[in-house]
């Protein structure tokens, strides 16, 4: 009789626990910590050099927030040769993102929004704050997110505000580009859709800057229902003809298969690389010219090293 | 030993033959190995890059923890290396090291992002297969 009322204090316990703190606290695993320690002793540093490095991972877990990119930008810092004290304020900054990140996403839970992968959201609305969306953007796109009959969920609002945010760098306006993220958003776009939304648009973004694209007319074609992955054929289509050097690029299904890319798609890449790097004048198309600059290459993009996103 | 004319034409011919079979060559082969975009293949994720000169590079990453060695490359034709990466759908930044202490960039990559140390990652954008 007392085991049995042991039995089910320990399993109301349980259930309680659960219920008042649902999320899983986390800390550094013991594969991370492992990792984490050979670099460390490969750069010549101490233990004591990152003890409030794994404090600082630990504590983040303890507050429930996932442990696992804070691990890997640690590892990251050490095996780029970082001291150590300048990896500190890098991992502050990120966990202060994912703390504003979990705000947000609980407001968007309070109103209606189902949680989807927690983690993935988290860390994805965490690099979507990094690379320049803001609170408001968010909660904008939550409010958009209503009005559609897709019931979005928290990591697709993630996806789409990291989806701004990469819009943003590739100078598109935040009106714009909430507008059009917020319509894809409402057509049921999945989280991948929204993130290739974002990146194609960014990779265009001087064509719509300088008129040879509508951004008025990407967001019609996602209210029509247009799938993420054919909205920006037509477009291809029209650049192979007018002239531009982009190659003949109109018999390609753009991300139509989503496991691979053919010989075309890359091409895209290629230029999209010349697109998104036009501000590295000096270097032109890198991808036949070699690639061993100073010793460490230094970030000279403003439209993506601007916000100081630390992935 | 009198060459006429028109054994200096054969010669010639043969030569000329030899050149152009030579430069057609080596073009298709720089053609196949041309460096580009991280893309899926059946294996996993190809990258490649062209690193003249180079006597070693490794990729690195999240995926692999960023250790230098974990994934090597190798020369594929003249100065292009690559490797293959069996990777699980996801984002993962990237950078390529250059024997042993050069940190590059790649010149190609779905998308680029700053680490936060004051360098630039490439992204690898991988999907799931259908």
């Amino acid at each position: 009789m007392r085991n049995r009322t042991v039995t089910r204090s320990i399993i109301l316990s349980m259930v309680l626990t659960h219920w008042i703190s649902p999320v899983q606290a986390e800390s550094l695993s013991d594969q991370d910590r492992a990792e984490i320690n050979r670099l460390r002793a490969a750069q010549g540093h101490s233990s004591d050099d990152i003890t409030s490095l794994i404090e600082q991972v630990n504590k983040a877990g303890e507050r429930g927030l996932p442990v696992e990119s804070l691990a890997n930008k640690v590892k990251e810092g050490l095996a780029k040769g970082i001291d150590p004290k300048r990896i500190d304020p890098v991992l502050r900054q990120m966990t202060a993102r994912l703390e504003s990140a979990h705000e947000v996403l609980q407001e968007a839970k309070g109103r209606g929004l189902a949680e989807g992968n927690r983690q993935r959201a988290l860390e994805t609305m965490a690099e979507a704050f990094a690379r320049g969306a803001t609170a408001d953007e968010v909660r904008e796109l939550s409010r958009l997110s209503q009005e559609g009959r897709h019931k979005a969920t928290q990591e697709e609002l993630a996806a789409g505000a990291k989806s701004l945010a990469v819009m943003k760098e590739g100078k598109i306006s935040s009106n714009d580009g909430t507008a059009l993220v917020g319509e894809g958003i409402k057509q049921g776009y999945r989280s991948s859709d929204l993130l290739d939304l974002g990146r194609e648009v960014k990779r265009r973004g001087s064509d719509f800057q300088e008129g040879r694209a509508s951004l008025k007319a990407l967001r019609e074609q996602v209210r029509r229902g247009e799938r993420g992955d054919r909205l920006f054929k037509d477009k291809d289509r029209g650049e192979s003809g007018s002239g531009s050097g982009r190659g003949d690029r109109g018999d390609r299904d753009d991300r139509g298969g989503r496991g691979g890319r053919d010989d075309s798609d890359r091409e895209r890449v290629d230029r999209s690389d010349r697109l998104d790097r036009s501000d590295r004048s000096e270097r032109g198309d890198r991808s036949d010219r070699i690639e061993r600059p100073e010793k460490v290459e230094r970030p000279d993009r403003s439209d993506r090293s601007g916000r100081g996103r630390d992935h | 030993m009198c060459r006429t004319p028109r054994h200096h034409g054969f010669v010639h011919s043969i030569v000329l033959l030899s050149l152009f079979l030579t430069l057609v060559g080596s073009w298709g082969c720089t053609k196949s190995v041309r460096p580009e975009r991280p893309r899926a293949t059946v294996q996993g994720v190809q990258f490649t890059i062209s690193a003249p000169g180079a006597k070693v590079v490794c990729l690195v990453g999240s995926f692999n923890g960023w250790v230098k060695h974990a994934t090597p490359m190798t020369i594929v034709g003249g100065t292009v290396w690559s490797v293959v990466v069996p990777l699980k759908e996801g984002e993962y930044p990237f950078m390529y090291v250059i024997d042993e202490d050069q940190w590059i960039t790649p010149p190609h990559a779905d998308d680029f992002v700053t680490d936060g140390f004051g360098q630039t990652n490439g992204i690898v954008v991988v999907r799931d297969t259908p």
